[in-house]
C-alpha cells in the first residue's frame, strides 16, 4: 500500500531517461523508482532481518574446515 | 565504509563450529545495523550452492535468511566481472574469490571478514578472521 507522497526535483534530462524507461518497460514512472530505491537501500525492516538471524541460528549444519568449505564453493564451476 | 561479509561467515554462523558464535555476532551486528556490513549476489549464490549441495549438513533456508539480512547485496556488474579478470592474483583464487575482491576494490570496501587465508595479503583488502575476536569487535567499533 502507497501512501506516502514524495514530491522530488529532476533534471529534465533524468525526468526524460526515466519516462524513456517506463515506457521500454510498459511501466510507470513512479514504480521505477520505488524499484531503485529498494533496490539500493533495501526492503527489510529490523523485525524482519531479526527473524532471519533467528532462523539461521537455528540450523545446525555440518562442519567443514574453510578449505575445504571453498572446495564446495568453487565445485560448481567444474 | 562497510566490511564485506564473506559466504563462509553466513555458513558457520549457521553451523556449531568455533567460529559458530563470532560469524553469528557478525550477522546480528549487521542485522541490528545495515550500515556496518554488506555482501553481494555472488556470496548469497556461493551460500546457496553451498546449502543445496548438502556437503555441509541441512542448512535449509540459511541462504533466504542471509538474503534478508543483508539487504540490498552488492550487485555483480560487468564492470566487478572486468576487474576481477584484470586483478592478475595468484592462482590460489578461484574465479568467485576473484569476483568478491573486485566487489569490494570497485564498492571502496577495504575489509573482508573470512575464514578463507586466500584473501591474506591482498593489495587493497585486509582480511579479517572471524576467530579474531579482537578484531571483530575493535571493527564492529570502528564502523559504529
Amino acid at each position: 500500500m502507497h501512501t506516502e507522497r514524495l514530491q522530488i526535483l529532476l533534471s529534465t534530462e533524468l525526468r526524460a531517461r526515466l519516462d524513456r524507461e517506463a515506457r521500454a518497460r510498459n511501466t510507470s514512472v513512479a514504480a521505477l523508482v520505488r524499484h531503485a530505491i529498494e533496490a539500493t537501500y533495501g526492503s527489510n525492516d529490523k523485525d524482519d532481518r531479526a527473524a532471519a538471524v533467528d532462523a539461521i541460528r537455528r540450523l545446525a549444519g555440518r562442519f567443514l574446515p574453510p578449505d575445504e568449505l571453498d572446495e564446495v564453493a568453487e565445485d560448481r564451476f567444474g | 565504509m562497510p566490511f564485506f561479509v564473506d559466504a563462509n561467515v553466513i555458513v558457520y554462523a549457521a553451523t556449531p563450529s568455533p567460529y559458530r558464535e563470532s560469524c553469528l555476532s557478525i550477522v546480528e551486528a549487521v542485522a541490528a545495523n545495515p550500515q556496518l556490513g554488506v555482501t553481494s549476489v555472488a556470496v548469497l549464490e556461493e551460500a546457496w550452492h553451498i546449502e543445496l549441495s548438502g556437503r555441509a549438513g541441512d542448512l535449509s533456508g540459511m541462504t533466504l535468511a542471509a538474503r534478508t539480512v543483508f539487504d540490498p547485496p552488492l550487485p555483480i556488474t560487468s564492470t566487478v566481472f572486468d576487474r576481477a579478470r584484470s586483478l592478475g592474483l595468484s592462482d590460489r583464487l578461484g574465479a568467485n574469490d576473484r569476483i568478491h575482491v573486485a566487489t569490494c576494490l570497485e564498492a571502496g570496501i577495504s575489509i573482508i571478514v573470512s575464514a578463507d587465508a586466500g584473501f591474506d595479503q591482498l593489495p587493497g583488502l585486509r582480511r579479517i578472521d572471524p576467530l579474531n575476536s579482537t578484531e571483530v569487535q575493535r571493527l564492529f567499533g570502528e564502523q559504529q
